[in-house]
């Protein structure tokens, strides 16, 4: 990845988030129907680029900055994963009967230890459908550190991060196998190392 | 309880609280004329809002408020808890509820929002806290960048130093 554009922020000011390119971003609006509106959870926070680059389609964000989350800071060991899934249900506060089309995991599952993300796996079951995509990042090698930050969209291709407001979470990532079966229905279609070690993902539902 | 910010004369009837009705004939024009109540940092307002003038939230406010043609800005000191229906919403302080705005809503960096947004325009500042959902139409106006089914796919940007990793594959 690399710096490619300055965007403009929401207010029409240039963000001054780094922007990178991203090779897998694209793959994400192939199947969407230009007449149809756009379903996207976002589990990370709020940022304002996502906002003004999904504010061009008519679209539903679903935003609910699981980062901040004391279930997954402080209680992963408190529950076990059937507990997790109900409470990440609650936490997704998405209506019954939505359909995601993008489900932007940014590095959330990096987050997770493997029981609390088969329970996510679990809770985003009902939400999915044959065309729903997935993007996110992992690491090729477990021992790669992982930077706090967040990220959004800045084009079809570029991405942008900056520092996260919440303090660095525990970090527990997992083998690509792992992953992808935890997971569950969301299967790891792409992968694309990057420079720094991380890997960009491109997930696809398998149900 | 209101404060005039603008014309204090012309009219005298704010946007009610606690089911007051609002003298719609004197009012109907006055969110277009400009003129703005204010609820200050001291008053607390348990109940619903409507009218026709554009609004400053300074205080608290618990209800509904309802100016679908006027203008609601929550100030930094601003706390409600109430549904919004109005032409334009800025928020500079905190917002539990959903929000119709019929033309914009901003949320800016000091701004806190928790709830579900509709609106032609939404826009974030950077700083800002929002959780919930962004339901966005906005009509024909808008441009579009999306490599969407019927277009051909962006190209990506310059190389990453990268490699495909050719998945599926393992670790």
């Amino acid at each position: 990845m690399n710096s490619a554009v300055t965007p403009l922020s929401a207010e029409g000011a240039a963000s001054t988030a780094p922007v990178q390119s991203s090779r897998l971003l694209p793959s994400l609006f192939d199947q969407i129907q230009a007449d149809r509106r756009i379903t996207v959870l976002d589990v990370g926070p709020a940022v304002p680029e996502t906002v003004r680059f999904f504010s061009q389609y008519t679209s539903r964000l679903h935003i609910c900055d699981l980062f901040e989350e004391r279930l997954v800071r402080e209680q992963q060991d408190d529950f076990d994963e059937s507990e997790m899934r109900q409470a990440f249900t609650r936490l997704l506060r998405l209506p019954r009967g939505t359909l995601i089309d993008i489900c932007l995991f940014w590095d959330f599952p990096n987050y997770l230890k493997p029981h609390s993300l088969r329970a996510l796996g679990a809770a985003l079951k009902p939400y999915l459908h044959p065309g729903t995509r997935g993007h996110g990042f992992s690491v090729l090698n477990v021992n790669t550190p992982l930077s706090n930050l967040s990220y959004g969209i800045v084009r079809p291709d570029a991405l942008c991060s900056r520092p996260s407001r919440h303090p660095q979470m525990g970090y527990f990532p997992h083998t690509h196998e792992a992953l992808s079966d935890c997971l569950g229905h969301l299967k790891i279609e792409r992968g694309w190392l990057l420079a720094d070690g991380r890997l960009e993902m491109l997930l696809q539902a398998r149900l | 309880m209101f404060d005039k910010r603008k014309d204090n004369s012309v009219n005298k009837a704010a946007p009610t609280a606690q089911g007051q009705d609002h003298p719609v004939s004197k009012t109907a024009t006055a969110a277009a004329m400009g003129k703005t109540a204010l609820i200050g940092t001291g008053i607390h307002v348990n109940g619903d809002i409507s009218g026709s003038e554009n609004l400053v939230i300074e205080g608290k406010v618990e209800g509904k408020i309802n100016l679908g043609g006027s203008q609601v800005h929550i100030g930094e000191s601003g706390k409600v808890a109430a549904d919004i229906v109005a032409k334009n919403v800025k928020v500079d302080g905190t917002l539990q509820g959903d929000v119709d705005g019929k033309e914009r809503v901003v949320i800016t960096k000091s701004g806190r929002v928790r709830g579900n947004i509709t609106a032609p325009r939404v826009m974030l500042e950077d700083g800002a806290v929002f959780k919930g959902s962004i339901d966005i139409n906005p009509g024909e106006s808008a441009v579009a960048e999306l490599p969407l089914k019927s277009k051909t796919p962006a190209a990506p940007k310059p190389e990453p130093a990268a490699k495909d990793t050719g998945y599926p594959a393992k670790s």
